[in-house]
């Protein structure tokens, strides 16, 4: 299939280097820019003709162009966001982002979902964790008993339900970034009942009986290849619950393979979302169930690649090279 | 098999869906989709069969035709989501513990060092790669060691730190 591959993410994004690298090497035609150039330095012009049922022109970049009729695939990774005349107000940039999101995004997003890595509109609903979770046991996958509850009597009455191997809480979108002037992060914790308080009406909690864990694996999915990646923590360390709380270099990494049946009730759930790529955490449990814990659709892979070896940016060239249609 | 229709909807196990034969990482097996199987028991004691390799694709297991069904409440469409260019920081003092979300309360500093410094980075949007500036070589080049931390946001993980961009 002829046409260019579209690359949206952020300039300092070494991981997809390693895609754009790889697409290269192979000379298929390569587009990469982030929403932060436009509208300033990437030029849209789209038209719309009677009789055609698609968008035709083209998106200028600073070294090259898109035609939006030979839009191969689309590797729709971590963008920024649009960055607007420095001159404008507050008021005016807002209003400049509503209408570049519709405008610039809305025709993006009429490329058809197949050419996509993932369509942000099907990764927005993928990293919905209740639907993840659903939509994960009706694929076939087993998920942790939970509560996503504002009360605090049920939380109590959870986590005394399942005080034999414990529950954790873990939030469902992540932490604060930083707060009081330094940077914070938020990990999956464990919590007993006489710990819940009645600040768990603030807001949803999400609360998951704790899953006695052999160890944890990272499965990074690209298409239907599957690479999963045994993660134990550094000799002498402490165990914690998110292999995330060890140096990312001193983690073990191995790769492992996948059952059988886990392999075929995960790619159901990514056809379920219709998602191509995505990197799920999973937690064994005596050696052999494997419970999983977030899809992560726009999941990092490249630590893992480094650390392994294993040919993930060569997985993910393949299918944007590929496309569909 | 899935379906999107104004938002969030999902339809499982309605037919057979084709996944492509490719080549693995430890060498190439062919698979072929088979219907949505049954809902396997936790409690079974049944052994898990091994399956594919790292980078391999794996076969569906050929079971029933039961349709499960998840449908959510319709979204609003959210275009193009982005993530910021720099994070700013967060002077606010958390709220007494009696008022702060029980969330909330187990955030952990996060030490700059835990944070990969990419200073040294340059994009090259004529080559479209980063430059290291140091050596004046693509990351990607062969023998060059790449630093392959998350240094950006790793919002998708479910953890947020500050970019260095």
């Amino acid at each position: 299939m002829a046409g260019s591959v579209v690359v949206i993410t952020r300039d300092q994004d070494v991981t997809a280097d390693l895609v754009c690298a790889e697409l290269a090497a192979r000379e298929v035609p390569v587009v990469r820019f982030d929403l932060a150039d436009y509208p300033e330095r990437l030029t849209q012009v789209a038209y719309l003709v009677n009789g055609r049922a698609h968008w035709t022109g083209a998106l200028a970049g600073r070294h090259r162009d898109v035609d939006l009729e030979s839009v191969r695939s689309v590797w729709y990774r971590k963008p920024s966001e649009f960055r607007f005349h420095e001159g404008l107000t507050a008021t005016e940039q807002q209003w400049c982002a509503a209408e570049a999101v519709h405008g610039f995004g809305g025709v993006l997003a009429t490329i058809p979902a197949s050419r996509w890595c993932n369509h942000p509109h099907r990764s927005a609903e993928a990293e919905l964790k209740p639907a993840q979770m659903a939509v994960a046991v009706a694929s076939g996958l087993r998920v942790p008993a939970t509560l996503l509850t504002n009360d605090p009597e049920q939380a109590r009455d959870f986590c005394s339900t399942h005080s034999t191997d414990g529950v954790i809480y873990k939030p469902l979108r992540g932490g604060p970034a930083s707060e009081a002037g330094q940077r914070v992060a938020l990990r999956a914790t464990p919590v007993t009942a006489e710990q819940i308080t009645d600040t768990v009406r603030r807001t949803t909690h999400l609360f998951q009986a704790r899953v006695p864990c052999d160890y944890a694996v990272r499965l990074t999915v690209v298409g239907s290849r599957l690479f999963a990646v045994r993660l134990d923590p550094p000799p002498g360390a402490e165990v914690t619950l998110d292999w995330r709380a060890y140096p990312t270099d001193e983690v073990i990494y191995t790769p492992i393979e996948v059952p059988t049946s886990v392999a075929a009730a995960m790619l159901r759930l990514m056809d379920a979302f219709g998602i191509r790529y995505a990197a799920p955490d999973f937690v064994v449990h005596d050696g052999r169930w494997w419970f999983i814990g977030d899809l992560n659709p726009g999941g990092q892979w490249g630590w893992i690649a480094a650390h392994t070896g294993l040919p993930i940016a060569t997985a993910i060239a393949d299918e944007l090279q590929e496309g569909t249609s | 098999m899935a379906t999107h229709l104004n938002g969030l909807q999902f339809r499982l196990g309605t037919g057979a869906a084709e996944h492509a034969c490719r080549t693995g990482f430890h060498g190439a097996r062919s698979y072929r989709s088979e219907p949505t199987p049954a809902l396997p028991n936790p409690c079974s004691s049944r052994q898990v069969a091994r399956g594919p390799k790292p980078g391999q694709t794996p076969d569906r297991e050929a079971t029933n035709n039961e349709t499960e069904e998840v449908v959510t409440t319709a979204l609003d469409p959210v275009l193009l989501p982005f993530t910021a260019r720099t994070l700013p920081y967060s002077f606010d003092v958390p709220s007494q513990p009696e008022v702060r979300p029980f969330g909330l309360a187990h955030t952990t500093a996060v030490p700059d060092q835990d944070i990969a410094d990419v200073s040294h980075l340059r994009y090259d949007p004529a080559r479209q790669l980063n430059v290291d500036t140091t050596t004046g070589q693509p990351i990607t080049e062969p023998g060059h060691v790449i630093q392959m931390a998350t240094h950006t946001d790793t919002r998708y993980d479910n953890q947020w730190f500050e970019d260095k961009d």
